[in-house]
């Protein structure tokens, strides 16, 4: 299992991740800097905080879609290497089928996990090098509308500290979820790009309300866990659903493996 | 590099390249998961549609109705990346493109891959319109008019209007589909024959890169701290509706896509005679 960890966190496509998501995050977060430069706003008293323009990309921008395409592409397509060269059958040997698939059950939501909130976590260090680090008791500009929701507590207290290391938590396991997803496709469909984007394309559908639409009840939005308006019965919700879908994507990644591990 | 035959090949050759390339492109897992993935977004964008039309109680031509969802592009980004996707391998199966290579010419093969590409585009485009229709039976009549121009009559403001005023009087419905179609596939054109120019190039990642990148530009910057809607995006000239708001006039845009895929055409011309056909 370590090998297959090691192999997740340090890699190539990792870095890319990290790297990509940071510059789709700055691509939101720099026009509005530049904006509110030539909107005159006067004293850096009056600017926003380094939080604000840290988490504005997660609410506003197209970064929500890019999490599961990221996350799956980090390694749930070593997956696929592995059936074209044939070497699952030389690990399959090694072990058995069912410490094959832990081991690269973790190592991908690790690796997918990891290398989206290391992104948004590498966005708010540079934000947090621009701007003013945010402090609502001294700057009435960095107050932030979160009344009622679980923010409120988390932002007011060491800069936003501790909002920072819940959405790295939330954006991990959203990560996370969607790498296991990326999986359990590509077990199925040995496809490099689909299992990237199959993720993403179930996302989308979701969040714009397909179970809605098709089957008439709502699922909570995918992006709950780190989006906008949370308060403790949609975190509640949010975990729960992605708990499902976790067990769902873990149990058909492990019905098709031991299927390929059997029959070759 | 393979010597290929000089002779004179038959005169439907490339029509044969690019219907086999064809065949192996529509019943590939790729296409077919892709394909079920357009259906289920333009559902959704249709039944949005609908839900409005029955709340308003209004009814809209066939026609018309292509026409309202063709116009902005019927979730363009998605349905794009979803058509990019399904592209990104061409030329197509290598594994017996060698063969169509070696009884035709170089020009020939490369004719076929460009007719496949354009088959590619005019079948999801045929498709796309199909499931609008096929989505929105509850809501629609079989009449070639605009129902917007009836309820006007009836005393509706014209602020209340699906379709402008100015595309009601300048064209009829199947006049605005094909010219709301137009722009979608010759976007759809640009993005397979950038992808097929960088595969004969040895750049495959390098045109699904660009294509992404064109796509993703859209949906990643932040449009909303600009003053006005950023002419640089490449989706900008992908939709009628975006076109018309641009102030650039459609024929230009249409001009511009025409000449952008000579450019590419001539490109091929001059990569396809270096290209190696690999038997994989």
């Amino acid at each position: 299992m370590r090998e297959e960890i090691r192999c997740a966190c340090i890699n190539r496509r990792f870095a890319i991740s990290i790297a990509f998501l940071t510059v789709c995050l700055l691509a939101f977060s720099v026009p509005s800097r530049i904006a509110d430069n030539m909107s005159g706003l006067g004293a850096i008293a009056y600017y926003p905080s380094a939080l604000q323009y840290a988490i504005s990309p997660l609410y506003f921008g197209g970064f929500q879609l890019l999490i599961p395409f990221c996350a799956a592409s980090v390694y749930a397509g070593s997956q696929v290497e592995e059936f074209v060269t044939g070497s699952i059958l030389l690990k399959g040997i090694r072990g058995s089928v069912a410490k094959y698939a832990n081991a690269k059950a973790v190592a991908v939501v690790l690796g997918g996990g990891l290398s989206v909130s290391l992104g948004f976590i590498l966005h708010a260090l540079v934000w947090n090098l621009i701007a003013l680090p945010c402090d609502p008791a001294l700057y009435e500009a960095h107050v932030l509308p979160f009344e009622g929701q679980i923010y409120d507590a988390l932002y007011r207290v060491l800069h936003g500290l501790p909002m920072y290391a819940y959405l790295f938590l939330g954006i991990g396991i959203t990560g996370a979820v969607w790498a296991l997803v990326g999986l359990s496709i590509s077990v199925w469909i040995p496809d490099q790009l689909i299992t990237m984007t199959i993720p993403a394309a179930i996302y989308y559908l979701w969040s714009y309300g397909i179970t809605t639409v098709l089957f008439g009840f709502d699922l909570p939005s995918p992006s709950a866990l780190f989006n906008d308006g949370l308060t403790f019965s949609r975190l509640a919700a949010s975990l729960v659903t992605y708990a499902v879908l976790a067990v769902i994507a873990y149990a058909v990644y492990a019905i098709g493996i031991r299927r390929r591990l059997k029959y070759a | 590099m393979h010597k290929l035959s000089d002779r004179r090949p038959h005169t439907f050759a490339a029509f044969k390249i690019s219907y086999a390339n064809y065949s192996a492109w529509i019943f590939s897992a790729r296409t077919i998961l892709c394909l079920a993935f357009v259906m289920a977004l333009t559902y959704m964008e249709v039944s949005a549609t609908q839900n409005m039309l029955t709340q308003m109680q209004w009814k809209m031509g066939a026609l018309e109705s292509i026409f309202y969802h063709l116009d902005y592009g019927c979730n363009i980004i998605m349905s794009t990346a979803m058509f990019m996707i399904m592209i990104c391998k061409l030329p197509m199966d290598p594994d017996f493109h060698i063969y169509l290579a070696i009884r035709s010419n170089r020009r020939k093969w490369l004719a076929g891959q460009l007719l496949c590409c354009i088959e590619m585009a005019l079948f999801v485009m045929a498709l796309l319109i199909t499931l609008i229709c096929a989505f929105s039976i509850g809501s629609i009549t079989f009449d070639g008019k605009w129902s917007d121009t009836t309820r006007v009559l009836d005393g509706m403001p014209e602020n209340f209007a699906l379709i402008s005023k100015e595309v009601r009087e300048a064209y009829s419905p199947l006049q605005a589909i094909l010219i709301a179609a137009a722009p979608i596939v010759l976007f759809w054109l640009v993005i397979t024959f950038t992808i097929l120019a960088c595969n004969l190039s040895g750049l495959p990642t390098v045109g699904v890169l660009l294509c992404a990148l064109t796509l993703l530009s859209s949906i990643v910057v932040n449009t909303m701290a600009f003053s006005s809607d950023p002419r640089w995006l490449p989706l900008q000239y992908a939709t009628f509706k975006s076109i018309t708001s641009s102030n650039v006039p459609y024929a230009s845009v249409i001009a511009g896509y025409i000449v952008l895929l000579a450019v590419l055409v001539i490109y091929m011309e001059i990569v396809v005679k270096k290209y190696e056909f690999t038997k994989q």
